[in-house]
């Protein structure tokens, strides 16, 4: 029992980031009510779409659900190459 | 002017919900208002032990919805702020005895007499909860730092915002600092970033709070207690007044530790 509370402390870094983590991913799902694997696929076509029409080599940068004003928003970051060369920031809201 | 009310709820169970009621009330009693706090938990009745008045209990709010008494038989008035009164659940009836139109038309009324009106919500988010929260124009939310507290937290903020009770507030109760120090536990930063609601203030965990309780006294006039002090600041903030969001060991002022030297808020005890 306390081997599996130690084997989890060696993987995750400190307790409270750990908590953070975990509840970071569950608010996620709870607040749109769609599984893990569900978000998954959303973030893997989004992604297909968005690089139909520009470079996007690092993916997503973040991807999540946030309550703004009362209301569940979708949250998408990724850097995409502008003319080949710079890269520049878009938003998804 | 019409009084505020505030519906004080949670979601997940144990997080001290009716303290928080039972010790903002007072200490917005103890600032000279005129408050009344409800116990909406029927059939699980618990803020008038908490507040140390169950053996005045005659009427209750159930009885009060259905005709049964008047309004003030069933108010207990506190016995060291006479600006507090409570308005106790049945305990021997169900949620259903009560609809959300009576507890809205109540909270009206009381409204014109009192500044603050307290709704104390019951655990989970089905009826009770919702008829609780139909009747308040503001909310807060009571939640411990740990993981089960913050994702139900999280449900009852977006059923709060659905039901039109926009930008709730937080109060974090059962704070360890050391704990928070050693990176054992969340911090407000970590919390607020979950959940994007305002922190009104942080409550630590604290002996003094269980021993207080026990005797039926709000933790709130022990002058020594970080709790009651940090529930104080949280009265304050509620009331308008920006006091700095208490900090679980903060340094009090001088006169604040000459009083902890004395002990006690005199008033409080001198009637027990």
């Amino acid at each position: 029992m306390f081997d599996a509370i130690k084997h989890a402390a060696a993987n995750g870094g400190s307790a409270k980031d750990q908590a953070r983590r975990r509840l970071h991913d569950t608010l996620i799902q709870d607040r749109v009510d769609l599984a893990p694997e569900v978000m998954e696929a959303l973030k893997r076509d989004l992604l297909g779409v968005i690089t139909r029409y520009m470079e996007a080599p690092e993916g997503f940068q973040e991807f999540e659900v946030r309550r703004e004003n009362g209301w569940p928003v979708l949250v998408c970051r990724l850097k995409v190459r502008e003319h080949q060369s710079k890269i520049a920031s878009i938003n998804i809201n | 002017m019409t009084g505020r009310t505030i519906v004080v709820t949670s979601g997940k169970g144990g997080v001290g919900k009716s303290t928080t009621t039972a010790n903002v009330g007072t200490a917005l009693a103890m600032r000279g208002h005129r408050v009344v706090v409800i116990d909406t938990d029927i059939g699980l009745r618990n803020l008038d032990v908490i507040l140390g008045l169950e053996s005045r209990v005659a009427y209750d709010l159930v009885d009060v919805v259905q005709g049964v008494c008047k309004l003030h038989q069933a108010m207990i008035r506190d016995k060291h702020r006479f600006e507090l009164y409570l308005l106790p659940a049945a305990q021997t009836r169900d949620k259903n005895c009560i609809q959300a139109d009576q507890l809205n038309a109540l909270c009206r009324n009381l409204e014109r007499e009192f500044d603050y009106v307290i709704v104390d919500s019951p655990a989970g988010i089905d009826q009770g909860f919702k008829i609780a929260i139909s009747a308040a124009r503001e909310a807060i939310v009571v939640v411990n730092p740990e993981i089960a507290a913050i994702r139900d937290a999280d449900r009852v903020i977006g059923l709060l915002e659905a039901a039109g009770l926009h930008r709730p507030k937080l109060v974090i109760n059962r704070v360890s600092q050391e704990m928070m120090r050693r990176g054992d536990m969340m911090d407000e930063d970590d919390i607020v970033s979950l959940l994007s609601v305002e922190v009104l203030g942080m409550v630590p965990i604290d002996e003094r709070l269980i021993i207080a309780t026990n005797r039926g006294v709000p933790v709130v006039y022990d002058r020594k207690a970080l709790s009651g002090v940090a529930f104080q600041k949280i009265a304050a903030r509620i009331d308008g007044d920006e006091a700095v969001i208490p900090v679980a060991n903060a340094k009090s002022g001088l006169m604040d530790r000459v009083r902890g030297l004395i002990g006690i808020d005199r008033s409080a005890f001198s009637h027990v």
